[in-house]
């Protein structure tokens, strides 16, 4: 090559010198109609509106509309958007911004995009992502977990086509895939109970979100394999998520988890509600007496004896024989903590005394619950105990008396403080045929956990009917049992932001269930194949994860899709 | 920083390394503009010397890359408009009195491996520094001019592999 030679190459490129001066006209031009095109966009803050570039907007309209069920790409679709608007605002907010314009498309502006994608499917999107969210509050985990398999199936199953049209690429699909997941991890952590009652699982409950992560690493190492992301960047970007998921694990997770034991000795030593709180005082007898008979050792709550003594010898004012107070009294004199001047106080109330009279006694024996208790305490004689035990058993519920299985366990405590404790055998098929009849899952509620608490403690005391649902039982108890994060957070003071008593409940009822598996092995051996479905959580996240990587895997390569658009 | 800056310094280098992917010269100068406009519109994310060419450069280049692709990608989905770069960039019909050596050269430069022909056409459409052709490339000065040489090799040999050129000097 000679000089003559370059000259030949500059001559041959001369005529395709751009213009300076038209040049310049022209991207001055462009300048100013992007400003003002910026301008028009609105004031919104910079590092969302990098978030909101960071979903691939080519993408999900492909998704959508590849085939006439690309409504079942929703869910995925709308979960990763969010998830990566999350992260991603994250992202940028700690400084470990992405390269925005790898993910979408050049030549009209990335705002621009978004706002016209949202503008025109904005109602339906919210709709759905309205639905999902709904779906979650009130279907178990594993259903909103088929419904992702299902949507993810689909996503995986057109995601080659998808991308072949020039729609996303193998990083786009990873970094989707792998935010999707990173999502469910940190909402699985909020959520806090993973187990869902399933008490029989192999594996510790976080392995669940620990499957979910694995696969998010999985699916955005893929997705990035051949791009010209340096590993030192690829980590950077996922330090907000890494930190937030630690966060979590270390802070929320915790608070957010399970009423145990612990929790439940916590909630009894520092028990403090107005003697005129009765559902407060009857939920705190409950729990009171279900730790008594899990053998916890539990110390008075000092706020709650002087309370009910103040109120008990007159200090306070307030009448003993105001009616409306009986079941907090009855709520404190299960407590099993009061002074000894306290319990005579009760025994010599002449409404107590009558009690031990000659004429007939009350037709509802458990009003004067806390009376029985007092007078059991001041020493009867054995025909007292045996006239009083007789009348307890008189009221003996049917399945068509008010509150039966709290009547029953009010009974069964009342008989056994007499020192009268209930036949045994002879009562255990009635008990039985009252939890199969009274007991009603699908009426379990924060209003009526004491029916369960009642339940449990029955359970623990009889043991459990056969075909009794105890997986269904502590599945629906394990969700009252685990407070929100609002309520952990929440100053104590605060009666609505408080973890609420009925979670404490439920917590107390499942340790009466754990205690009664433990002391008679009363579960059903299990049978072949059942793993699969005390598992079913993890496999289903298992499940979803390979998906994830699977989509990504299908997809097609960046330079291919790159070759592809420009081979077409 | 100064967008008349930018102009006069990438202005060429921009819109020769756009035709050196494949780009026709005409959408190459159009998106050597939208290059110089997005970058400009994104200027507080960028993180260096605005006026230094080795940090502008690479900065740039991403860019470019990236409009060019969605620009490839809109042309295939229009359909009416088609980007392929083995119908780009044809050489028009020489003019009156023109060289017709220089319609071999074109169609030889054309037919180089892309790494090629955007050196060459960096370096030739206005003699870019080497320094600018290194910044936009990410290639050491010395890498640069390496390539240049194999570039002008590559090209003598598709020269003389095609029609004798009249009166040219062979190396």
């Amino acid at each position: 090559m000679t000089y003559d030679d370059e000259d030949l190459i500059r001559s041959a490129l001369l005529r395709e010198r751009p213009d300076p001066r038209s040049f310049e006209h022209s991207t001055l031009a462009k300048l100013d109609a992007g400003e003002a095109q910026r301008a028009e966009i609105g004031e919104e803050p910079a590092h969302l509106v990098q978030a909101a570039c960071a979903a691939p907007v080519h993408l999900f309209p492909a998704l959508l509309s590849a085939r006439s069920f690309g409504w079942m790409a929703l869910p995925v679709v709308l979960v990763a958007a969010a998830g990566m608007t999350f992260l991603w605002s994250l992202q940028a907010l700690m400084g470990s911004r992405p390269t925005v314009t790898e993910q979408v498309a050049g030549g009209h502006s990335s705002e621009i995009l978004i706002k016209a994608w949202w503008r025109r499917n904005a109602a339906p999107a919210c709709l759905t992502l309205l639905a999902v969210a709904s779906l979650a509050w009130f279907l178990p985990l594993e259903a909103i977990l088929l419904l992702f398999i299902v949507s993810m199936t689909y996503v995986a199953s057109i995601v080659r086509n998808v991308t072949a049209g020039g729609s996303g690429s193998r990083s786009v699909v990873g970094t989707m895939t792998a935010e999707f997941l990173g999502l469910l991890v940190l909402v699985l952590l909020f959520m806090g109970d993973l187990g869902q009652g399933i008490r029989s699982a192999h594996f510790h409950e976080a392995w669940i979100p620990a499957t979910l992560l694995a696969g998010a690493f999985a699916c955005d190492l893929l997705g990035s394999w051949r791009s010209r992301t340096t590993p030192v960047r690829k980590v950077l970007g996922w330090l907000p998520m890494v930190t937030l998921i630690g966060l979590m694990t270390l802070v929320v997770a915790p608070r957010g988890r399970m009423i145990d034991q612990n929790r439940l000795v916590a909630y009894a030593e520092s028990f403090d509600a107005p003697i005129d709180d009765v559902v407060e005082w009857q939920r705190f007898g409950a729990i009171r007496a279900a730790l008594d008979d899990l053998a916890v050792a539990v110390e008075p709550s000092q706020p709650a004896v002087s309370r009910w003594e103040g109120a008990l010898l007159g200090q306070e004012g307030d009448s003993l024989f105001d009616p409306s107070l009986w079941s907090s009294v009855d709520g404190a004199a299960r407590t099993n903590s009061l002074s000894l001047a306290s319990w005579k106080a009760l025994a010599e109330d002449p409404d107590t005394q009558s009690l031990l009279g000659e004429h007939a006694l009350h037709p509802s024996p458990l009003t004067f619950g806390s009376r029985v208790l007092a007078l059991a305490k001041s020493g009867l004689t054995e025909s007292e105990s045996k006239r009083l035990a007789t009348w307890l058993m008189g009221a003996w519920p049917t399945a068509n008396s008010r509150r039966p299985l709290v009547t029953t366990r009010g009974i069964v405590e009342l008989l056994n403080a007499l020192a009268q404790p209930i036949n045994f055998e002879e009562h255990v098929a009635e008990v039985h045929a009252l939890l199969q009849s009274s007991w009603n899952a699908e009426d379990l509620g924060p209003a009526a956990v004491s029916a369960s608490l009642a339940a449990a403690g029955l359970i623990h005391q009889f043991g459990a009917p056969a075909g009794f649902d105890l997986a269904d039982m502590r599945l629906r108890l394990r969700r009252l049992a685990t407070p929100s994060l609002v309520e952990t957070l929440g100053p104590h003071s605060l009666k609505y932001l408080r973890i609420q008593s009925y979670r404490f409940e439920a917590g107390a009822a499942l340790e009466l269930l754990d205690a009664a598996a433990r002391k008679s092995e009363m579960e059903p051996a299990a049978a072949p194949g059942s793993w699969i479905v005390s598992e079913r959580l993890l496999l289903g996240a298992a499940l979803l994860a390979l998906l994830c990587v699977l989509s990504v895997l299908l997809a097609r390569d960046d330079s291919e899709v790159f070759a592809s658009a420009s081979n077409e | 920083m100064q967008i008349d800056n930018w102009i006069k310094t990438w202005r060429a280098p921009l819109t020769a390394l756009i035709a050196g992917w494949g780009a026709p010269w005409s959408d190459a100068a159009e998106l050597a503009e939208d290059t110089l406009v997005e970058g400009y519109l994104a200027r507080d994310s960028f993180r260096g010397d605005p006026e230094d060419p080795q940090t502008v450069g690479p900065w740039l280049r991403g860019v470019a890359r990236n409009l060019f692709i969605a620009r490839l990608r809109q042309s295939r989905r229009r359909r009416t408009e088609p980007l392929d770069p083995d119908s780009v960039a044809q050489p028009s019909v020489a003019d009156d009195g023109e060289d017709p050596r220089l319609d071999d050269v074109r169609v030889a430069m054309r037919n180089m491996p892309e790494r090629l022909r955007e050196v060459l056409y960096l370096r030739y459409l206005e003699e870019s520094s080497l320094t600018d052709i290194s910044a936009l490339l990410g290639l050491s000065i010395r890498a640069v001019e390496g390539r240049l040489h194999r570039a002008r090799t590559h090209l003598r040999r598709r020269l003389d592999a095609q029609a004798p050129l009249a009166g040219g000097t062979k190396s």
